[in-house]
């Protein structure tokens, strides 16, 4: 209870809560922006935050994540243009409302329902995240390694459009994390006697120039033409201006069942937002009084993928707070910034740094009420901010990005590595090659390597050999959690197939 | 330049097939040497999980490679993108010319700020922007505000131009 009281008063302080306050306008802001994606603005500022006091940088993030995940519905509502995939989903009725003028509609109801999936999905962190740590207490390497392994074959398997393409992209992460000196020997790892590789790619570069600047590079690419500013229209009607009280109250139990739904998909690594966007979505249309006007502007529509998406946000953290798993590039933002403070997420951190945990806890409820707040002020001024022009834009990010990137390690190196990470990353998703399984890879292999080498190692001390796995209860459970949850997720994916076929 | 879907994918395989093989084959043995003597009651040696990432790649693309080629199996092809097509592949390409003449060159020696400043300047300029005015006012603010925030608000101080501190130290000697 002491660290409750503790954790609370640390994310409460006026610091932590300007930190927070600050980090939410320059989220919404600059994921309002278009082509400004919400892992692309916290990429950014990431590596600030190592300037920062940590009860500062750290409410800051959070609070910028927040915001630019509300920030980047704003542009797929008005313009079309998802700020993240997985505000695809809200382009299929937020843009039919905004086309009749029902914009600020549409973004009052995206701002309510994000705001309710996310606190919904915060309020089952914090409950899920310590009761699966205290389990996690009780693994050893077998099982973290098992964990970690079936981790990345979800991530590679479940993100893009195939599954040779996402395994690949996950290899080429666990190379990538390679280079550098062997934890176990010291003996140097693909570095080719180059001095500055020997020390590793440092993760912020790679999630800097994977995440910002192939981004930048691929919307840079498009024609002169859509890279200037656009047009909006916005009814004079108030009526077409606000969300009355019984239009919430009839979307509630959709806004209900999608925060649900998108918490349980946030648990499990790898599915992601964009999944769990359209699954509400589906979900919503099936079971609607109104099906036929999905599609043509329905608010349950945009409050099923806002809420389903905005609920994976929070419990993606689980797997990274109890596991020390990253279950989606956000989470793995946030495990950078961690890093960078030095502090290690994962089951250990709950007694280790309890108060910090809380911490975040409080934060991230307080991030939630800020951000429903301040929502309503970038409602009013989105009609400036998705008119900046792109092609000042994108400069500017490469940039600001170099900068960020040399701040950490005063190095010129880590700024050429976020230029060669972002062609490679542009190369990727101009070949259709999902980058986030790379970067979970890359994250992972570390700790994939050391569990699997002390496991062989403590196998061959064993009567069993490698069979010494299989006398330990706890690998035995975590192999039938795992087939239990494939065999759910592939039954939902094959429905899905078998619903997008039936829909032709 | 306009590639066939199918064709690009066939490509795409066969060209990452002939990388991983090199991976395996030359990139490995002569950037990892394992210590001497070392067994398994050691653990793995350092280069065993580079050589499992190598075969587990190669076996992910000769299964794809035997689906796309013999069982003819490309379902997913037509979800993916085309690499490039005849009006973008220059446009990109001097993007990414731009790029890594900034980092690699004008970084190292004209330095952070003057660096970016005509960075700014040429890739808006290629982007469409043509009025020196706004192009001018745009980069003196950007990297006004950068040097701001570094210098004065982080005391971090990006790269120094090579070039001007040798045209400097010239003049005054």
């Amino acid at each position: 209870m002491e660290n409750i009281i503790a954790g609370i008063q640390l994310a409460t302080t006026p610091e932590a809560l300007i930190a927070i306050f600050i980090g939410l306008i320059a989220g919404q802001i600059l994921g309002a922006i278009p082509g400004l994606t919400a892992s692309m603005a916290v990429a950014l500022l990431v590596p600030y935050t190592f300037y920062l006091d940590p009860w500062i940088g750290i409410p800051m993030l959070l609070g910028m994540f927040k915001g630019s995940l509300f920030g980047s519905s704003i542009t797929a509502i008005l313009i079309k243009t998802p700020g993240t995939p997985a505000a695809a989903a809200t382009v299929l009725d937020g843009y039919p409302l905004a086309q009749k003028g029902k914009g600020m509609k549409a973004m009052k109801m995206a701002l309510y329902s994000s705001v309710f999936g996310d606190t919904f999905s915060d309020v089952m962190l914090i409950f899920a995240a310590g009761f699966l740590a205290s389990i996690a207490l009780n693994f050893g390497p077998p099982e973290y390694a098992l964990l970690t392994g079936f981790s990345l074959i979800c991530i590679s398997s479940l993100t893009g459009n195939s599954i040779w393409k996402g395994l690949l992209s996950v290899f080429l992460g666990m190379i990538i994390g390679m280079i550098g000196l062997d934890p176990i020997t010291a003996t140097p790892r693909l570095t080719f006697d180059y001095l500055e590789l020997e020390e590793g790619i440092g993760l912020i570069p790679m999630l800097i120039g994977t995440l910002a600047v192939s981004e930048a590079i691929r919307q840079m690419e498009q024609p002169v033409k859509k890279l200037a500013s656009s047009t909006l229209i916005f009814s004079k009607k108030k009526i077409d201006n606000i969300v009355t009280w019984s239009e919430f109250k009839s979307t509630l139990p959709t806004i209900l069942k999608s925060s649900g739904l998108g918490t349980l998909i946030g648990a499990m690594p790898g599915l992601g937002s964009t999944i769990a966007a359209f699954l509400a979505y589906g979900e919503a249309k099936r079971s609607s009084k109104f099906p036929e006007e999905f599609g043509k502007g329905s608010l349950e529509g945009v409050a099923a993928s806002e809420s389903a998406n905005n609920a994976v946000s929070g419990s993606n953290m689980i797997p990274l707070l109890a596991f020390g798993i990253p279950g989606d590039i956000a989470a793995a933002l946030i495990m950078g910034a961690f890093l960078i403070q030095g502090i290690t997420l994962g089951p250990v951190v709950f007694q280790d740094n309890p108060i910090e945990i809380y911490a975040i806890f409080a934060a991230l409820i307080v991030a939630n009420l800020f951000n429903l707040v301040l929502g309503h002020g970038l409602i009013r001024m989105c009609k400036h901010v998705v008119t900046v022009p792109k092609r000042l834009l994108f400069p500017a990010v490469l940039v600001v990005a170099s900068a960020g990137a040399y701040a950490l390690r005063g190095s010129i190196f880590d700024i050429q590595l976020v230029f060669i990470f972002g062609i490679l990353g542009y190369l990727m998703i101009k070949c259709d090659i999902p980058t986030v399984p790379m970067l979970i890879g890359f994250i992972l292999i570390p700790i994939l390597e050391e569990n699997l080498r002390i496991t062989i190692l403590l196998g061959s001390s064993h009567d069993l050999n490698i069979g010494f796995i299989f006398t330990r209860p706890a690998f035995l459970i975590l192999i039938l959690i795992m087939v239990t949850a494939s065999f759910v997720v592939m039954n939902r994916r094959k429905l899905q197939n078998l619903e997008k076929i039936t829909n032709k | 330049m306009n590639f066939n879907k199918i064709n690009h994918e066939k490509l795409l395989i066969i060209g990452l097939l002939c990388l991983t093989l090199f991976f395996v084959f030359w990139v490995i043995p002569n950037s990892i040497i394992d210590p001497e003597n070392f067994g398994i009651k050691d653990g793995l040696p350092p280069s065993f999980t580079a050589y499992l990432v190598g075969l587990l790649t190669f076996f992910t693309l000769a299964f794809q490679f035997i689906n796309i080629f013999f069982f003819k199996k490309n379902n997913n092809v037509r979800n993916g993108i085309v690499i490039f097509s005849k009006k973008n592949l220059s446009r990109s390409f001097n993007i990414i010319l731009i790029c890594l003449l900034y980092c690699f060159l004008f970084i190292e020696y004209l330095g952070f700020y003057l660096g970016s400043f005509i960075f700014i300047i040429v890739l808006s300029f290629i982007l469409g922007e043509k009025r020196v005015l706004i192009l001018s006012i745009f980069s003196t603010f950007l990297v006004l505000f950068i040097y701001v925030g570094f210098n004065i608000g982080f005391n971090i101080f990006l790269p120094e131009s090579k070039i001007l501190k040798q045209v400097l130290e010239g003049i005054l000697n």
